[in-house]
């Protein structure tokens, strides 16, 4: 028996009409399969269509043409049974974690949400949410504030602990990191790897912090200007892109690395002398 | 800008005076609001009967006092029934998409359309007057403002990416309206709800004054003014008096509700 | 424009159908069986009716017809401008209205002159003056105004006045006199509104931004606030106009009340004293058709002066 991928899109299409404007194409065409427990990293110039993707495989964006199946179960309009049936087995973390929490909820109230849910009791809730909540790296006293009382770094922690906590079958992640200063995102790239290093969710994320891509990803898949333009397992692509767009953003990242790799050097030296 | 601030207190004060009044008002009525005392009809205000008497011999002071409890009591209860409605259908129509939202909202303009006393005035008339009467009459035309705002508010909040997770997290309607879409609209809804008050109180008077509140002999401001009406040559006091609290309590809600609106920065729109 | 134009008069016309819908409605709220109330608003509460004449009130009024068919029944007979007939004295609902009328636009008129006279001056000099002592007296003017029941106000005026004073008539229809007292309680209670809206609209004008430039341009103050100020506050203007003519009917009711005017708000008190469903909803359907009416042009007219709007607005 082949085995059925998890998500399969064949040949998705989104285009919007701009306010009283002709439709726009925003992704042509796209085909990718996606099997359980790959992590597929989408990258690609601003603007190609990714997080339309991501948007589109959670039901926050119509599609205009094409075909997405759930476990060989084809969606045939938006939120239909098997859109429910995805949703249900999604959780996502968005760019911005201020957006992406509730104001009015306390952090324990916003990781407990989706297990409350899906009917778990409330004595395993509450552990549940407390050793999700150390597994982020988030003091239970955190857990008693409101979003606008905690750092940004932190604020994504409990969007990714709420993600995680329900363990969802198929984790979407539009740029986690983006919102982050640099420290605060290499702590939070850390923790994330583990964490789905532990749970081994599929994954389908898009970022530009080629080390988040390096660090998660097992497939990379290339966007630009609405079109795939690669496909490829990630060691491959991350050695010997294909595409113009993947060497841009490859090699960029590999001068970040020597120039890196060169002051670690410098400042090896300078604390050795 | 001095005085503005004390002659806020000042309101905001009042208006707990107004709803204090409500609760023990009766209670502290020096006499009888309902005995009568054909002896001294009609009296002018005097240091005994502060307002003087009425057409019975009642003490219009007791009867102004207990009417609170109906006047003001019954304004907050038109206001809570209303607020409830229009959350509900304000909530709905920002939840519901296009056609659900489109269909409400023609059905709140539809609402609106009636002249606010003229449309009470009908429903507690052809409902035979009373108490709970006069709040159906007043709560179906008074829920319209809430929802216009709560609608728009929600369909602000809705494309929230917090709500979206909610979503996508398998969390109920019920439960997105109470958690994340309600708590932005409270500090509004109480801005709305305090300047209701005002209004409520004078459609309740009115209604009282043109015949169809409350019934007598049971005190209440406007019915009060009805009974006094005729007596408007002879006892011109007595005609008066008893407007005196609806203006007062009109015009604490009206400065609180103000207040209240600086201080929380919303703005309703038209 | 036009397209934007004809979706306001077609969500104005489908309000109306639905209001028309709601008042249809208002007799369905008669406590107990409406063909009974009709009864005994006709013969008397104490009368013994017979099978027979309840039999006719309810061929008359189509009560065994469905809720819809009944409505639409009226509806129909409504664009034929007939509204029926009085339950109690059998007179065209039609007519009784036309007697009111005249007295109520008599009040109205007044009304609107009273203010307009006092609104336009008083808003516009608030708001040139903002923050004066002059602007002060009127928004607390303002202020207490919109506390007052102008029921309330027609009585402390008829104390003063007549019993008082003894200048002007307190009740009834007669002379001009007896003009005097409603009109300035009625117009008084618009001049509340209106003279507010007025003021804000007048510093909105003020502070925008071409005036701040006709400012700098050395152009006489007065020339300013004639010339760049009124323009700008001619839309606001209009729409006041228009509310005022709303507020007048729903104003009139109780002012008619206190002053025992006979036009078409003591028409309406009346007949819901008596159950007189009919008149009761030829009253509350011409109030709502009125309202959506001024409303309707008020948007066009904003429209029209402002096309600015057609976008912002759905």
């Amino acid at each position: 028996m082949v085995s059925v991928p998890l998500l399969a899109l064949d040949r998705l299409s989104v285009s919007v009409r701009a306010a009283g404007g002709q439709p726009r194409a925003i992704l042509r065409e796209a085909c990718i399969e996606i099997g359980r427990g790959e992590v597929v990293a989408i990258i690609g110039p601003s603007g190609g269509g990714k997080s339309t993707l991501l948007k589109a495989v959670l039901g926050l964006t119509r599609f205009t043409h094409g075909r997405m199946t759930f476990e060989g179960d084809e969606i045939r309009r938006p939120h239909d049974a098997v859109h429910k049936r995805l949703r249900a087995a999604a959780e996502a973390v968005f760019q911005n974690p201020i957006a992406a929490l509730n104001p009015h909820a306390s952090l324990r109230a916003t990781i407990d949400e989706p297990l409350r849910a899906r009917g778990m009791g409330q004595v395993e809730r509450m552990r549940h949410v407390d050793r999700m909540a150390a597994r982020m790296g988030l003091d239970l006293d955190l857990l008693e504030r409101r979003p606008a009382a905690v750092s940004l770094g932190q604020a994504q922690r409990a969007c990714i602990a709420r993600a995680l906590a329900p363990r969802p079958t198929l984790l979407v992640l539009d740029e986690p990191l983006s919102a982050l200063d640099a420290l605060v995102a290499a702590e939070v790239a850390a923790l994330l790897a583990e964490v789905i290093g532990e749970t081994r969710p599929t994954v389908l994320f898009v970022s530009h912090d080629m080390r988040l891509v390096r660090r998660l990803a097992t497939r990379v898949v290339v966007i630009e200007a609405g079109r795939i333009v690669e496909d490829a397992p990630a060691h491959r692509l991350l050695t010997a892109p294909e595409s113009a767009a993947a060497r841009a953003l490859v090699d960029c990242d590999n001068r970040r690395r020597a120039a890196l790799a060169a002051t670690r050097v410098v400042r090896h030296r300078e604390t050795v002398a | 800008m001095t005085l503005r601030d004390p002659l806020r207190l000042g309101a905001i004060a009042l208006s707990a005076l107004m709803l204090l009044l409500a609760a023990v008002g009766p209670e502290l009525a020096p006499h009888d609001p309902l005995r009568p005392d054909p002896m001294i009809r009609l009296a002018p205000p005097s240091a005994v009967h502060w307002f003087g008497t009425d057409h019975l011999g009642r003490d219009v002071f007791s009867r102004v006092l207990a009417g609170a409890r109906l006047s003001v009591g019954l304004a907050v209860l038109v206001v809570l029934v209303s607020a409830a409605i229009g959350l509900v259908v304000g909530l709905v129509a920002g939840m519901g998409g296009r056609w659900v939202d489109a269909g409400l909202m023609r059905v709140t303009d539809a609402f609106f359309a009636f002249p606010e006393l003229v449309a009470a005035l009908a429903i507690a008339g052809v409902l035979g007057g009373g108490g709970t009467e006069v709040l159906f009459a007043l709560a179906v035309v008074g829920w319209m403002r809430y929802a216009r705002v709560v609608r728009g508010m929600t369909l602000a909040t809705a494309s929230a990416d917090h709500v979206a997770l909610a979503r996508l997290s398998g969390v109920s309607a019920t439960r997105i309206a109470l958690d994340h879409l309600t708590p932005p609209l409270l500090p509004a809804m109480v801005v709305i709800m305090t300047a209701h008050v005002a209004r409520a109180i004078l459609a309740i008077s009115g209604l009282g004054f043109l015949g169809f509140g409350a019934s007598p002999p049971q005190p209440e401001w406007g019915v009060i003014l009805l009974e006094a009406r005729t007596y408007i040559l002879s006892a011109p006091a007595y005609a008066l008096m008893p407007g005196i609290p609806i203006v007062l309590a009109a015009l604490a809600f009206n400065l609180a509700g103000d207040a209240l609106r600086d201080r929380v920065g919303f703005a309703e729109p038209d | 424009m036009i397209a934007a134009a004809l979706r306001r008069i077609a969500g104005a016309v489908f309000v109306i159908v639905l209001a028309s819908f709601l008042t249809f409605l208002l007799l369905q709220l008669a406590p107990g069986d409406a063909v009974m109330a009709i009864a005994q608003a006709r013969h008397g509460a104490g009368v013994n009716l017979d099978a027979a004449s309840l039999a006719r009130i309810r061929a008359e009024i189509g009560a065994d017809d469905p809720f819809l068919v009944q409505w639409a029944r009226w509806a129909w007979d409504l664009l034929r401008l007939d509204f029926g007939v009085s339950l109690i004295d059998r007179r065209p609902v039609v007519e009784i209205m036309a007697e009111g009328l005249g007295r109520t636009l008599e009040l109205a008129a007044a009304a609107v002159a009273v203010a307009t006279a006092l609104s336009i001056p008083l808003g516009l000099l608030a708001g040139v003056w903002r923050g004066t002592w002059f602007d002060g007296v009127c928004v607390a003017l303002a202020t207490l105004g919109s506390a007052m029941p102008n029921w309330w106000l027609g009585v402390l005026l008829i104390v003063v006045f007549s019993v008082n004073l003894g200048w002007l008539p307190a009740f009834g229809r007669g002379d001009w006199e007896h003009l005097v007292l409603p009109a300035l309680t009625l117009g008084t209670g618009i001049t509340v509104t209106t003279a507010r809206l007025l003021r804000s609209a007048t510093i909105e004008a003020l502070a925008a931004r071409h005036i701040a430039a006709a400012r700098g341009r050395g152009i006489g103050e007065t020339r300013v606030i004639g010339r760049h100020a009124l323009r700008n506050a001619l839309l606001p203007v209009l729409t006041i106009f228009a509310l005022e003519i709303a507020f007048v009917l729903e104003g009139a009711v109780a002012v008619e009340y206190v002053f025992g005017l006979h036009g078409l708000g003591l028409i309406f008190i009346e007949a819901v004293d008596a159950r007189d469903y009919p008149v009761i909803q030829a009253f509350v359907l011409f109030s709502a058709v009125l309202f959506v009416c001024v409303n309707l042009i008020v948007d066009l007219l904003t429209l029209w002066l402002d096309p600015r709007t057609a976008e912002g607005m759905s």
